[in-house]
This record gives structure tokens, sequence and C-alpha cells, in this order.
């Protein structure tokens, strides 16, 4: 993968999914406040489409495999995200926050 | 209660900002260099995205064709992204040459080597991998 691409999947994609998981309270009810931004993170991008689609556009087949399995989990519970369940959208954190860690790795990795 | 700028191209980190960073600062928000240039004097500290990628032309700061000769062999396409891709870091430079000295942290994960580079042009200038308020509160405050 090029430089230019590792950096822009970390940025466009991972940085933006995890925007809310990051900061989301570790433990208690998920606030029901940061639902609509979470689900803004999770199923819609900055400038458009879903991060999912955002990154299986960019990322070079065959790689990254762990962040499609991701986002394959975290598209399976938008039904319960949007619903506010607290056990998905912590489980939808905690998927966000691996993929903003593997494409950041990613990054750093192409240099 | 000291003000803090966000600077960007969409409303991502304002949103951030005002939930997460709102007990400590009044956040105000400019989506160009020109905006950024008009409200900083009323700021405390800057938050800055890097890459404009949703920034119309006409907003964008920074000479493509000059860019075209210097970086890119006259390739004026590749630098007009090049400006996108470092608008955030234009924007600040636009900034300091203002007068504007303010705390300036960056939500991107640059390499250290660049961050170095970029405080020896510019000054008080932090970076936070992700959207981490507390983080980013803490480098605010280690630069302030």
């Amino acid at each position: 993968m090029t430089r230019e691409l590792a950096a822009r999947l970390a940025h466009d994609v991972g940085k933006y999914v995890a925007r809310i998981a990051k900061n989301a309270p570790a433990d208690g009810p998920f606030p029901a406040a940061l639902v609509p931004l979470l689900v803004e993170d999770l199923y819609a991008s900055p400038g458009g489409g879903r991060p999912s689609a955002r990154f299986a556009a960019l990322a070079p087949p065959g790689e990254l495999a762990a962040v499609r399995e991701a986002f394959a989990a975290i598209d399976a519970l938008e039904d319960a995200v949007r619903g506010g369940d607290p056990g998905a959208c912590r489980r939808a954190c905690a998927l966000a926050l691996e993929v903003e860690a593997a494409l950041r790795a990613s990054a750093r990795e192409a240099g | 209660m000291p003000v803090l700028l966000v600077i960007e191209d969409g409303p991502e980190y304002e949103e951030f900002a005002r939930l997460f960073l709102a007990e400590r600062y009044a956040i105000v928000a400019a989506r160009s260099a020109a905006a950024a240039l008009a409200r900083a004097p009323e700021a405390d500290a800057l938050l800055i995205d890097l890459r404009f990628e949703r920034a119309r032309p006409e907003d964008l700061i920074g000479d493509a064709e000059d860019a075209a000769r210097r970086l890119f062999a006259g390739d004026v396409e590749r630098a007009r992204r090049w400006l996108k891709e470092q608008q955030g870091t234009l924007i600040l430079g636009a900034l300091r040459e203002a007068g504007h000295a303010q705390p300036a942290v960056f939500v991107h994960d640059f390499a250290p080597r660049r961050l170095e580079n970029l405080n020896k042009l510019y000054g008080r200038v932090g970076a936070v991998p992700g959207f981490d308020a507390r983080s980013i509160l803490a480098t605010l405050e280690a630069l302030a």
C-alpha cells in the first residue's frame, strides 16, 4: 500500500469512525446524547458514504482483513446501535477503536 | 472561559469539541483560512484539522502553481491535492504570519520529526493522533 493511501485511510476512515468511541464513558449506561453522533461516525463518513464503503473503496484487495471483519461486525450492529442498545453501542465502539488502531498502524508502517 | 478556535472543513471537530471540550473552553469554529484569520483575535487556543478534502478550491490558501513548480515538477493537479492535504499547516502558517501565537493542536498522527519541524517553523504546536479529549486538553495545557 502506498504511503499516501495508508495516510488517507487512517485519516478519512480510522480517525473519524472512532471519534465518539474514544470518548464514551468506559462503564455505566451508554449516554443517549452520544448515540446520534456514534451513528454518524459508524454509518456516515465525512464527505458522504458509509465508513465501511469508503474503506472498501480505498483499501487494496486482500489487505487489512481485520479491518474488513470489524466493519462487517459494525454494519451488522447498525439497527441495534441506531436503537440505542447499550450493549451494541459499546461493542460497536470497541470495534471502531480496533479499526482506528489497525489503520493507524498501517499508516505508520507505510512511512 | 478561554476560547478554543476549531479550524476544519466540516462539522466533526466542532461537534466533538462542543461535546467533550466545552467544560474547559468556549468553542468557536472556522471552516477556512479567511474565517480562521477573522476569528483568531478572540481565540486562546487552536484545534486544527490537517486535511481539507471537502473545502471549496476558492477557500483554500496556498499557490498551486507555485507549489507545482517547487515540489511536483510542474504537476498542478498533484499540487492542488497537496494543498488540500496540508491545508491545516498552511492555515497555521498564515495565522502565525498574522501574529497569532496561540497553542495549536492537530488531531493527526504526525511522525515525531514532522512535529519537530512544525514546531521549529510555527512554535507551540502539538498533535494528538485521534479524537481523544483528555489528550487534547493535556496537550493544550502543556503548550499554554
